[in-house]
């Protein structure tokens, strides 16, 4: 309960951050990386949607320290994690 | 329809939806090289190639939600609610990324995403009855919360809070994993 209030609680301000600056598709795609830390239960495929937040974080180097770079935190954290517990 | 021809047909639509997801991706990046770049990576990450192996539905989750994202991005709400709608109706997950259009306050999108889901589940349980809806929910019921939470392969937020806690804490893995499991 605890970690889906901090996802949600880091995803909310940003979206509406994100929106403010004009950068809707950042905002889509933080909410696709929730998507991911959301579920309760999170098969290694269930990853592939985690493509469209990498490829709004390659599309959007120029925001390195603004919210690109949190996306690209969030989206790959979870594999990395998966990774680190399968392998 | 055959054993084996049904197996390559399915996974032969599972490879061009991913294709047609992967090039609608990589369509407006430029330079063309990181284009390419980008599209050789998606095609050889880790997930992408479980879930072609197991014939998982996930590349038609990927392409659903890309076509919202430039529906989105081009104010086609409804179109972009549908393709919401439709990737929520094959799993249930996507349904998170309402929340996206409930906070930006797009109503169209999110109506439009409830309708699909709704004439979905009643065409649904037009073709097929009411028993596999019923036997969904109680499958749900047998998954939520902790009871996968022990399980290798599972990368949810949960899990990995629970089995760095149970590692730090010195349980032995394998009793967590006999206390957890579903009976």
């Amino acid at each position: 309960m605890l970690a889906v209030s901090a996802v949600l609680l880091m995803t909310i301000p940003r979206n509406a951050q994100c929106k403010r600056r004009g950068d809707d598709s950042i905002g889509f795609g933080l909410w696709v990386a929730a998507t991911v830390l959301l579920t309760p239960v999170v098969w290694p495929h269930h990853l592939t949607i985690l493509l469209i937040p990498l490829r709004l974080v390659i599309g959007d180097v120029r925001y390195k320290s603004g919210p690109a770079f949190r996306l690209a935190i969030l989206a790959t954290a979870p594999q990395r994690l998966s990774c680190s517990w399968v392998g | 329809m055959p054993r084996i021809e049904a197996f390559w047909l399915w996974h032969g639509i599972n490879l061009c939806l991913l294709l047609i997801a992967v090039w609608m991706l990589v369509a407006d990046l430029h330079p063309p090289q990181k284009r390419i770049a980008f599209a050789c990576a998606a095609l050889l990450y880790g997930p992408v190639t479980d879930a072609l192996f197991w014939g998982q539905v996930e590349p038609f989750l990927l392409l659903m939600l890309v076509i919202a994202l430039r529906k989105s991005a081009a104010r086609r709400d409804i179109a972009s609610g549908i393709a919401v709608g439709l990737a929520a109706l094959c799993k249930i997950y996507p349904i998170v990324l309402l929340g996206y259009f409930l906070f930006s306050r797009r109503w169209t999108v999110v109506a439009s995403a409830g309708l699909t889901i709704l004439v979905g589940i009643l065409l649904s349980i037009a073709a097929f009855g009411r028993e596999p809806s019923v036997d969904f929910l109680h499958q749900i019921s047998m998954t939520a919360g902790d009871k996968l939470w022990s399980n290798t392969l599972n990368a949810s937020l949960g899990a990995i809070v629970a089995k760095s806690l149970w590692l730090l804490a010195g349980h032995d893995y394998g009793l967590a994993m006999k206390l957890t499991r579903p009976r």
